[in-house]
């Protein structure tokens, strides 16, 4: 799965240029996102709308099998959402993507369920306000 | 792109310089194997006995991920979690609470697996100086993981090639109450998150 920015003005940031060279998540110009795009092969997987108050998340999680039936193996959960500071109040969505395809829509993270727990933000993904 | 990483343990050698960094890639399936000695074959020798009104111990293992693909940014958010099992009774699996410093410059935390081949190695918290606490590796799930490894790389992140976690740290327990033989593989896992 690849992911596309879209910009106010129509323009784009693709994960993936043409000739293969790789844009960073961290080059995304977040002052100017409407739109991130997970793709699935050449379709749209999921469109995540933003605006100025919306601040973009974004994760691969991964998780490592050392040892057992699946040893030397991955699964991966992509994690797109954003999350704002609405009068004070955190609130965020956040949309979890399996590699079923199926995807799983929180509207905070949860320690308890580990493939939903917390990231650790960047400091442009952070918008305060309290926890709910 | 997508980061990449091998799973390692480090033996041998001695305090701070292990002689020897072991890629379990080239050993299995099975892959690892607690046993009482400090090497890294997987076979039949030096098992951990069972003896009647004692605990008998394997050599600790100092497991780590090294990087091998590097990430687009950076990694970190690390936990560690099983699936709960275990290996049946009389046999307890722990896992430091610590995460003793390796890095790609430094092995700074490494201890040398201790004990008397073939009997029993040395407890860990009493005998490895990075490890002040323990608990049983199966009580760590994917509800309730592990807050680590730690990264003592550069920004507490992985973000290039031969950059590691600290150490894991584990010990098999077995008791006299435990069955013999070789036991069913169990699942342990280490999350991650990438950008």
């Amino acid at each position: 799965m690849e992911w596309k920015a879209v910009y106010d003005d129509g323009t784009s940031l693709s994960q993936f240029n043409e000739d293969g060279s790789e844009n960073k998540y961290t080059d995304i110009k977040r002052g100017q996102l409407s739109r991130f795009i997970i793709y699935h092969g050449a379709l749209p997987l999921l469109i995540i709308h933003l605006d100025r108050d919306k601040q973009l998340i974004y994760r691969r999680r991964v998780a490592m099998h050392l040892l057992g039936s699946k040893a030397g193996s991955s699964d991966v959960v992509i994690l797109a959402g954003w999350q704002e500071n609405r009068r004070g109040v955190n609130v965020q969505c956040l949309c979890f993507v399996f590699e079923d395809g199926h995807v799983e829509v929180l509207d905070r993270f949860y320690e308890d369920v580990g493939l939903f727990s917390h990231v650790k933000f960047e400091p442009e993904e952070k918008v305060g306000g309290q926890q709910r | 792109m997508v980061a990449t990483f091998n799973v390692m343990f480090d033996y041998g050698g001695s305090d701070g310089s292990p002689g020897n960094s072991q890629n379990v890639d080239g050993l299995g399936p099975p892959n690892i194997r607690f046993k009482t000695n400090d090497n890294p074959t997987i076979d039949e020798n030096d098992p951990v006995p069972i003896v009647t009104g004692q605990t008998k111990r394997s050599y600790w293992k100092q497991i780590y991920l090294k990087c091998t693909g590097a990430p687009s940014v950076k990694c970190n958010n690390f936990k560690f979690y099983t699936d709960g099992g275990g290996f049946g009774t009389g046999i307890t699996l722990n896992v430091a609470e610590q995460f003793p410093t390796k890095n790609h410059g430094s092995s700074s935390g490494y201890e040398v697996a201790t004990g008397t081949p073939g009997d029993t190695g040395d407890e860990m918290v009493a005998n490895h100086a990075g490890v002040t606490s323990k608990v049983d590796a199966f009580g760590k799930t994917q509800g309730s993981p592990l807050n680590g490894p730690s990264v003592s790389e550069d920004s507490n992140q992985i973000d290039a090639v031969d950059e590691t976690t600290n150490y894991l740290v584990f010990q098999l327990d077995v008791a006299d109450t435990a069955q013999p033989g070789n036991k069913d593989d169990e699942d342990l896992t280490i999350q991650y998150d990438e950008i």
